[in-house]
C-alpha cells in the first residue's frame, strides 16, 4: 500500500492554514502583507501588529510544533513505545512545576535562566517515570501510566504552591495551559538558536536509533555504547521539551500525536520519522494556533493555544489509537513482589500505623502557644471528625476503585485518576460550576457522578471494537483523562479570584466535608467493600486472564461492566466529597501486595486500609504543617505517593 | 396624648435597653445582636479593609502576609491572628479566637453552616455578575457600621469620601487630559487584564468624570483577560496600569506595545499599587491612584 509522503501533504496543507491564520488574525489585504514581509516600512498599528505580533506567533507555532514533534518522535524511539512524548511522560509537567517554584522562590534567577530551570524539572519528572517502570519498563504501556501518574502529582504540587501565593502567579495561569501570543520577535530569536541546534543534533542520531530497533542486544553487539547514545537522544529530546516549554507554556498533545501521524504517512526510516514528526507538529500547532486566534475574536475571554491543541489532539489520539492496537489479551495481573501471605510483623505495623495517623489526626494539633496533645473539646471535636472520616473514606474508596482497576486492566499501574475517571467527574464540577456561575463547592454529587460515567461509557463504547481489551482500556482512558486536564487547565486559565478556587478544590481538600457527606462517603465505601468481598471470586477471575473466567463460567462481559461502574462510582464519590484524590489508587493495593496480600480478598481489607491510612495521616499533615495555612490533604498523598515509589526504587537499585 | 406623656415615652425608648441591641441584613434577611460584637474574625481582605476603615481592630483575618503586599492601604495593626488561607481558613484556629461575629462574603452555604457553630456569622452578597458590586460594597460598609454601633462614623466616612470624590473629580476636571481611559492590570509579555463595568476601578473613573474607552460587559470581578493587541482600541484615551506589574513588566519592552496608539502618543501612565478588590473606601483609594496617574499625563 502506497501513502502520500508527509512532505507532500505538509507543502500541501501549510499554505492553506497560512492563509487561514493570516485570515482570522491579520486585518491587512495581502499585497500589503506581502510587501510587509518584503520590509517594507509599517506605520499603522495594524500593520506593525502584522510585523510584531502575527508574523512572531507564526513562526513560534511552526518552531515549537516542529520541536514537539521532534521531541516526542525521539522519545518515542528511545523507548519503542508510540505512547511516549513529554506529556505522557512527565516532562512537560515537570518543567511546569520548576518553574512555577523557582518563579516564587528566586524571580530574577527564573526570568534570566528558566529554559535551565524548566529542564531540571523535566529531566527530574523523567527520572521519577523511570524510577517507577524501571528502563525495561519504558517501552510499554506502565511508562505512560507512570508519567500520567507523575503528572498529577507534580501537577498537585504547582497547584499548592499556587494556592500559598495566589496574586504573585496569576501569569503564570496563561503560561500554563500554553499561549502563543507575542510581543515582538525577542522569543524566536531566543528560541531558533537553541531549538536548531537541538533539531540538529537529533538528526544526527539517526545510526543510534536505527541500531535501537534491532534491539539492545543486537546494538551492544555492534560495539554501540548504548547508555551514552540513549541519554544523549533522551536528553536531547528533554532538552527540545524544555525550550518549548519556557517559550511557549504547556502545549500538549502535539508531540504525542505529531510522531504517530508520521509513522501513518509512511516515514520508516529513523531519520525520516523525525523530520516527517517535525513537519507534522509545525502543520499542527498552526493549526491549532488559528483556531485559538479565530476563538479570540469570538469569545469574551482569552482562549489559549492549548486549549485548541488539546481539543485536537485527544480525539486525534483515541483515532490512531484505536486503528493501531491489537488486542493484547493474553496479559495477565503481575501482582508486585512480596511474600505470600501477609506476615504478622506486617499486619502488626499496619495497624500500629494506622493507629498512630489516627491518634495525630485525632488529638495532636499546633495552636497558638505550640503543638498540644489533647483531647479536642466539643466544638474542635465537631470541626474534626468530618474531616477525618472522609479522609478515611476517600482514601479506601480509592483504594478500592484503584484495585478494581488494576485486576481488571490487568497492570499494577492503573488508577481511576490515571484512566480518567476522577477527571470526568473534575471535569463535570469544573464546567458546571462555570457554566451556571454557581461556587463549585455547591456543584455536587449528581454532576461528579454523570461526568464519571460518561467517561466510564465512552471508555466502553471506544474499546469495544477490541473486546475491551485492558490495554485498550487503558489508553483511551488516559487519553480522555489528559483531554479532561487540558480542558481544566484552559478554565484556570482565566486566572481570576474564581480559579483560585477552583484550584484550592483541585487539591482535593477535607475542608469542606459536612458531617452528612462524611457519613455518607464512608457508608457507600463500605457498603461497596462489602459487595467486592462477597464477589471477590470475580477479581480473582478477571485478573487470570478473560479465557480463564470463560471457563470457569464467568460472564467476563457483563462482570466487567458491572466492576468498572463500581471503580466510577467509587471515584465519582470521592470526587465530589472532597476534588480529585490522586496516586491513592494506583499506591494503595499496590502497597497490600507488597504486604503479601495476594488473594483478591486480603487485598481488598489491606488496600482499605492502607488507603484510608495515607489520607487521613495526609489530611493531618496538610492541617497541621504550615499552620494556620492549610494545603489539601490529597496534595500531600500525591508527594508521599511519589516519595514511596522512589524509596522503592532505591530499595531495588541497592538490592 | 399630653406633651409630658410624650415627652416620657419618649425618653423610655431611648433609654430602653433595646438601645444596645443591634440588627443587620446579611444574604439572609436581618440578624439581631443584643450588643455591638467586640472580637471580629473577617474571611476576606475586603472586609478586613472596610473593618480598619471604620476603626475596628479584628482580631483574626486571612493571609496577612499578602495582605500587607497587596492591599497595605489600610495596614493591619499588631496583634491581629492570621487565620490562613481565604479560600480554606483555618477553623480550629478561628475557633480558638473565640470570635463574637464571623464576617464573610459569597460563602456556599454549606460552609457558612459550619462557621455557624463557631459564631454568629454574616455572609454578605459582595461579588456577583448581576448585581452593581460598588453599591453592594457600600451597603456592607454601612451594615458594618451598624453591627459595631458606628453607624454615624460609617455614614461620615463615606461622606467624607463623596467630598473627596468631587473634589478630585475638579481637580480632574481641571487638568489638561483625555477624557476617556482604559485600566488594565499587566499580566504577561502578551495578555493583559482589562477592567470593565462592575469593578471598582471603572467605577472610579466614572466618578471622577472620566468614562471607560475599552470597557469589557460586567462579570463577577468585573475584570477581563486579553491579548495585549486589543489595547489598540485605546485610540483616544488615556492608557493607566495598576501596579504591581510583575511578569507584565516583560509587556513593556515590546514592540508591540511601542506601537499602541496610547504608547505612541504619551497616553500612557502607571497607577500606584492599588488592591482593586477590596471594600467600600476602595473607590477613594483607586480615585486618588487615578489623580497621581492621570497627573503625569497633564501638560
Amino acid at each position: 500500500m502506497t501513502r502520500p509522503g508527509p512532505a507532500p501533504l505538509a507543502a500541501l496543507a501549510l499554505p492553506l492554514i497560512l492563509a487561514a491564520h493570516l485570515g482570522v488574525g491579520a486585518d491587512l489585504g495581502l499585497g500589503r502583507m506581502l510587501s510587509l514581509v518584503a520590509g517594507a516600512p509599517a506605520d499603522a498599528f495594524a500593520e506593525i501588529r502584522f510585523q510584531q505580533a502575527t508574523l512572531p506567533r507564526i513562526a513560534m507555532a511552526l518552531l515549537t510544533g516542529a520541536a514537539l514533534g521532534v521531541a516526542g518522535s525521539l522519545m518515542q524511539q528511545v523507548t519503542q513505545n508510540r505512547l511516549a512524548s513529554p506529556l505522557t511522560l512527565g516532562a512537560a509537567s515537570g518543567a511546569w512545576l520548576a518553574t512555577v517554584a523557582a518563579t516564587l522562590a528566586m524571580p530574577a534567577v527564573a526570568a534570566t535562566h528558566g529554559a535551565w530551570i524548566s529542564m531540571a524539572g523535566a529531566t527530574g519528572a523523567f527520572a521519577l517515570v523511570v524510577a517507577i517502570t524501571g528502563l525495561h519498563g519504558l517501552s510499554g504501556l506502565q511508562a505512560v501510566l507512570a508519567g500520567m501518574a507523575v503528572n498529577l502529582v507534580f501537577g498537585a504540587v504547582a497547584g499548592a504552591l499556587v494556592l500559598l501565593e495566589s496574586p504573585y502567579i496569576s501569569h503564570l495561569f496563561v503560561w500554563g495551559a500554553g499561549d502563543l501570543g507575542q510581543n515582538g520577535w525577542t522569543w524566536v530569536w531566543w528560541s531558533l538558536p537553541r531549538l536548531g541546534a537541538g533539531l540538529l543534533v537529533a538528526l544526527c542520531l539517526g545510526r543510534l536509533l536505527a541500531l535501537l530497533r534491532l534491539g539492545a542486544a543486537a546494538a551492544e553487539g555492534r560495539g554501540m555504547a548504548l547508555a551514552g547514545g540513549l541519554a544523549l537522544a533522551m536528553g536531547t529530546g528533554l532538552f527540545l521539551t524544555s525550550v518549548a516549554v519556557t517559550a511557549a507554556g504547556l502545549i500538549g498533545f502535539i508531540g504525542l500525536v505529531a510522531p504517530n501521524i508520521a509513522r501513518r504517512s509512511g516515514a520508516r526510516r529513523p531519520v525520516a520519522e523525525l523530520a516527517a514528526s517535525g513537519a507534522a507538529g509545525a502543520v499542527l500547532l498552526l493549526l491549532a494556533d488559528t483556531a485559538a486566534v479565530g476563538l479570540n475574536t469570538l469569545s469574551r475571554d482569552l482562549v489559549p493555544t492549548g486549549a485548541a491543541a488539546a481539543l485536537m489532539g485527544a480525539p486525534a489520539l483515541v483515532v490512531l489509537m484505536r486503528g493501531r492496537l491489537s488486542a493484547a489479551d493474553h496479559a495477565r495481573y503481575a501482582l508486585p513482589k512480596g511474600p505470600a501471605r501477609p506476615s504478622r510483623a506486617a499486619l502488626a505495623g499496619l495497624a500500629l500505623a494506622l493507629a498512630l495517623a489516627l491518634g495525630a489526626a485525632v488529638a495532636l494539633s499546633p495552636g497558638a502557644d505550640g503543638w498540644r496533645l489533647a483531647r479536642p473539646d466539643g466544638l474542635i471535636w465537631s470541626l474534626r471528625w468530618p474531616r477525618i472520616l472522609v479522609a478515611a473514606a476517600a482514601g479506601g474508596g480509592m483504594a478500592l476503585s484503584g484495585l478494581i482497576l488494576q485486576r481488571l486492566i490487568r497492570n499494577p499501574l492503573a488508577s481511576p485518576d490515571i484512566l480518567g475517571m476522577s477527571s470526568g467527574a473534575t471535569f463535570a464540577l469544573v464546567a458546571t460550576a462555570m457554566w451556571t456561575g454557581a461556587s463549585i463547592f455547591d456543584v455536587g454529587v449528581a454532576a461528579a457522578l454523570a461526568g464519571s460515567m460518561a467517561v466510564l461509557a465512552l471508555l466502553l463504547i471506544l474499546s469495544r471494537r477490541h473486546g475491551h481489551a485492558p490495554a485498550t482500556v487503558a489508553l483511551i482512558g488516559i487519553s480522555l483523562a489528559a483531554l479532561l486536564d487540558a480542558l481544566v487547565k484552559v478554565a484556570l486559565a482565566t486566572g481570576s479570584q474564581d480559579s483560585i478556587a477552583i484550584l484550592s478544590w483541585m487539591g482535593g481538600s477535607t475542608y469542606r466535608a459536612t458531617p452528612a457527606a462524611a457519613l455518607a462517603l464512608a457508608g457507600a465505601v463500605a457498603l461497596a467493600a462489602a459487595a467486592l468481598l462477597a464477589l471477590r471470586r470475580w477479581l480473582t477471575l478477571v485478573a487470570a486472564g478473560d479465557a480463564v473466567a470463560l471457563a470457569r463460567g464467568l460472564p467476563v462481559g457483563p462482570v466487567r461492566t458491572g466492576l468498572m461502574a463500581l471503580a466510577a462510582a467509587l471515584a465519582a464519590g470521592v470526587t465530589a466529597a472532597m476534588g480529585p484524590v490522586g496516586f491513592v489508587g494506583l499506591l494503595s493495593p499496590h502497597v497490600a501486595a507488597m504486604l503479601g496480600a495476594r488473594r483478591a480478598g486480603d487485598q481488598i481489607v489491606l488496600s482499605l486500609a492502607v488507603g484510608a491510612g495515607l489520607m487521613v495521616a495526609s489530611d493531618w499533615v496538610g492541617r497541621t504543617a504550615l499552620y494556620p495555612m492549610q494545603l489539601p490533604a490529597g496534595t500531600i498523598a500525591a508527594l508521599l505517593g511519589g516519595g514511596y515509589f522512589l524509596a522503592l526504587i532505591l530499595r531495588r537499585s541497592r538490592g | 396624648m399630653t406633651p409630658l406623656i410624650r415627652a416620657a415615652l419618649c425618653l423610655v425608648s431611648l433609654a430602653a435597653p433595646a438601645a444596645a441591641q443591634v440588627t443587620v441584613t446579611d444574604r439572609d434577611g436581618p440578624v439581631t445582636f443584643d450588643a455591638p460584637p467586640e472580637r471580629v474574625v473577617t474571611l476576606d481582605w475586603a472586609l478586613t479593609e472596610d473593618l480598619l476603615d471604620l476603626g475596628v481592630t479584628p482580631a483574626g483575618a486571612p493571609e496577612l502576609g499578602l495582605y500587607a503586599e497587596w492591599v497595605g492601604d489600610p495596614a493591619i495593626p499588631d496583634g491581629v491572628a492570621d487565620v490562613g488561607l481565604r479560600t480554606e481558613p483555618n477553623l480550629e484556629r478561628i475557633a480558638a479566637l473565640e470570635p463574637d461575629v464571623i464576617l464573610s462574603s459569597d460563602l456556599d452555604p454549606a460552609q457558612a453552616d459550619t462557621l455557624e457553630r463557631i459564631a454568629p456569622t454574616l455572609v454578605f452578597d459582595a461579588w456577583a455578575e448581576d448585581h452593581d458590586n460598588v453599591a453592594a460594597a457600600r451597603e456592607i460598609f454601612l451594615n458594618l457600621g451598624t453591627l459595631f454601633g458606628r453607624e454615624d462614623a460609617a455614614m461620615a466616612r463615606l461622606d467624607a469620601m463623596d467630598d473627596r470624590l468631587d473634589a478630585i473629580a475638579d481637580e480632574i476636571a481641571a487638568m489638561d487630559v483625555p477624557d476617556t481611559a482604559t485600566l488594565v492590570r499587566l499580566n504577561d509579555e502578551s495578555t493583559v487584564w482589562i477592567y470593565g463595568e462592575n469593578s471598582i476601578p471603572v467605577a472610579a473613573l466614572r466618578r471622577v468624570g472620566l468614562a471607560p474607552e475599552i470597557a469589557p460587559p460586567a462579570n463577577r470581578w468585573g475584570v477581563t483577560q486579553r491579548p495585549l493587541e486589543d489595547l489598540a482600541a485605546a485610540e483616544a484615551g488615556a492608557l493607566l496600569a495598576i501596579r504591581p506589574h510583575m511578569g507584565g513588566a516583560a509587556a513593556m519592552g515590546g514592540p508591540l506595545w511601542q506601537a499602541l496608539p496610547a504608547i505612541r502618543a504619551d497616553r500612557f501612565a502607571e497607577m500606584p499599587r492599588t488592591w482593586s478588590y477590596g471594600g467600600a473606601l476602595s473607590l477613594e483609594r483607586h480615585a486618588e491612584a487615578l489623580l497621581q496617574a492621570l497627573g503625569q499625563l497633564a501638560r
